[in-house]
């Protein structure tokens, strides 16, 4: 990252001026599979209903066979609406890991919107878990980060190639703490040799810790 | 035809409610610029459009097949 970009709200509302995203990642499409099934066996049957509704002899003279056409047609529109925000919610979850912090987003489009953050300075444990034979086979898990100052570990769901983002969360952890030390204790120092790596100007400098 | 009134008012409120789900989709997505790069891959923003453009498709189609399947039962 370049240490002089203004990186204010660059990529996501709340990004500070020197933070740069490290990583970003969705849960694993596998999430989406239980719904892609209910939605087919329910399009599938009610569509199958129409079929058989609209081939019924003397249909058309009676009341009861549109105003049935009518009824399924409304659980066919719902049915496709539930399964289009199931959809959209997927996509609105987010895990954000950043120079600074974790960032776990929970959103959908009308009932829920949290967002969670963790300093990566406070990271005590990561551990990730990998049970079963569809996570280990699509290569998914979850990742369970502890942190002192808070009761419960924030815990990322079905995220795909967890090891990658174990060891991505390690490396920021660690490029994190080395740079609040050079931060702490470079520009203190006239003598030390890292303050030519981080003159005064550095935006490292304005970072409100 | 008075089925078939209901059968259009029915899918109004239908479309309605696509396009407000749309529109907060596209409020909720500017608030995020990942750029397009390599680091960038698991955005997919652009499958994303496409599955926005199959939901309101498959919703108007919906409105049409419904509404032309009660009118020719029932005209």
């Amino acid at each position: 990252m370049d240490q002089h970009t203004d990186n204010t709200d660059r990529h996501f509302l709340g990004q500070q001026k020197t933070e740069g995203v490290n990583e970003y990642s969705r849960e694993h499409p596998i999430v989406l599979v239980p719904f892609l099934f209910v939605w087919l066996v329910v399009t599938g049957g009610l569509s199958f209903g129409l079929f058989l509704i609209i081939h019924m002899e003397g249909v058309a003279q009676s009341f009861w066979g549109p105003f049935s056409v009518l009824v399924t047609v409304i659980l066919l529109t719902t049915v496709q609406h539930i399964f289009a925000l199931r959809v959209f919610n997927y996509y609105l979850d987010m895990v954000i890991l950043t120079s600074y912090r974790v960032i776990n987003i929970h959103k959908s489009l009308f009932l829920y919107d949290s967002k969670e953050f963790i300093d990566l300075n406070e990271i005590q444990d990561i551990k990730k878990v990998q049970e079963g034979i569809w996570p280990n086979l699509l290569n998914y898990g979850n990742l369970t980060i502890h942190v002192a100052t808070m009761n419960d570990p924030m815990t990322l769901h079905h995220i795909p190639k967890p090891d990658y983002y174990l060891h991505k969360i390690n490396g920021a952890k660690r490029d994190y703490i080395a740079e609040r030390r050079r931060q702490k204790y470079g520009n203190g120092n006239a003598n030390n040799e890292q303050n030519d790596a981080y003159p005064q100007d550095s935006p490292f400098t304005e970072i409100n810790l | 035809m008075a089925l078939l009134i209901l059968n259009i008012f029915i899918h109004i409120v239908s479309i309605s409610f696509a396009l407000l789900v749309v529109a907060r989709i596209y409020s909720h997505v500017q608030k995020y610029r990942f750029e397009k790069s390599a680091q960038d891959r698991l955005l997919k923003l652009f499958h994303f459009r496409w599955v926005v453009w199959i939901y309101l498709v498959v919703i108007l189609s919906s409105a049409v097949a419904s509404s032309l399947i009660i009118y020719s039962l029932n005209p």
